[in-house]
């Protein structure tokens, strides 16, 4: 299945419209989201999979219509809920305004030193697997059941998929898969254009596997 | 935060690049800043892999046909950086005075790098 958060090739939004000379926020409250969000973030009340995880299971007609950082203020309480962090008053510091830019600096690392199996090399023709469960995944719904041409191995990182549900990190080989827009949506795509996913080796087959 | 794992991708005569979050909003914050609201738009998420080429002409680029146009879904933990392709009458120009000419925009693939001299080179995005 997929969320209203999936939204490669939905219809019905309309034109882009970059606005000029943009404020980074238009709005105080939203620098305040912005700032509740990295002090929770840095003390490790969540951890990003799950922070995306708790707006993709927002309502889907308030998802579609809240503003960017209401989909986080609404996220966030979800979290702090779920993990009783408010309630508990366990695992849980404030953040001193001094080690904000340290924090910002030393960053997330999905990279993991761990070894995984290595499926596929560059060349390989995969299909995008097309059952992902209920939960999170970066498999994006265009993609499903589409052929793709592997171009690189990126590394071993961390799967989204199960560090989104609390079941650890479980790093896998991640892949660069080129698509030709024709396979993505079929004569509405431009016959010599592409798009690029990264994908993990569970959301992939061997295309001669699955033609069998 | 956001740009652990960055990957430049270049623009050529015959490759145009540009990068989305379909499934959020994943951008290169150290090197670009919190992304623009476009760039977080439903609009956006759901066209710029559907119709890179739609997209872009409402940010006034015509992709000729004879130009591939590669889209860059930032889905997993890897944030990427349009190397944009540098201005006819640039040769001579220092590191500096390219970096003038280069747009948060063409960055992303939604805009080319500036041409010297012309009414928006220094302006940004």
């Amino acid at each position: 299945v997929s969320g209203i958060h999936d939204l490669g090739g939905v219809a019905g939004f309309g034109a882009v419209k970059p606005q000029e000379d943009e404020p980074v926020f238009d709005e105080d409250w939203k620098r305040r989201m912005f700032g509740v969000f990295v002090a929770l973030a840095a003390t490790g009340s969540f951890n990003g999979d799950e922070f995306r995880h708790a707006q993709e299971r927002i309502d889907p007609s308030v998802y579609i219509k809240a503003p960017y950082y209401e989909r986080w203020y609404l996220a966030v309480q979800t979290l702090l809920a779920e993990k009783r962090i408010l309630t508990s008053g366990l695992n849980h510091r404030a953040l001193a305004p001094a080690e904000v830019d340290a924090f910002l600096a030393a960053g997330a690392h999905y990279r993991s030193r761990q070894s995984a199996v290595q499926r596929f090399w560059p060349g390989d023709s995969v299909i995008v697997r097309s059952h992902h469960g209920t939960g999170h995944t970066r498999a994006p719904r265009y993609a499903r059941g589409k052929p793709g041409i592997v171009e690189r191995h990126e590394g071993v990182f961390t799967f989204a998929d199960s560090n989104a549900h609390g079941q650890g990190r479980q790093p896998q080989s991640l892949y660069r898969v080129r698509f030709l827009a024709r396979d993505l949506w079929g004569s509405d795509g431009a016959a010599q254009d592409e798009v690029y996913l990264s994908l993990w080796d569970a959301h992939l087959d061997a295309a001669s596997a699955a033609d069998e | 935060m956001q740009g652990e794992e960055m990957v430049a991708v270049e623009n050529t005569n015959g490759v145009h690049n540009m990068v989305v979050c379909t499934l959020c909003s994943c951008y290169p914050w150290p090197v670009l800043g919190l992304p623009p609201a476009w760039y977080k738009s439903a609009a956006y998420r759901s066209r710029a892999v559907s119709d890179p080429r739609g997209v872009l002409r409402e940010f006034g680029l015509e992709i000729p046909g004879t130009t591939q146009v590669r889209v860059w879904d930032s889905n997993a933990e890897l944030r990427y950086l349009v190397l944009p392709m540098r201005p006819a009458g640039t040769e001579s120009f220092s590191e500096v005075e390219l970096a003038e000419l280069v747009t948060r925009d063409a960055m992303i693939g939604t805009g080319l790098a500036l041409s010297p001299g012309s009414a928006d080179a220094g302006r940004k995005p």
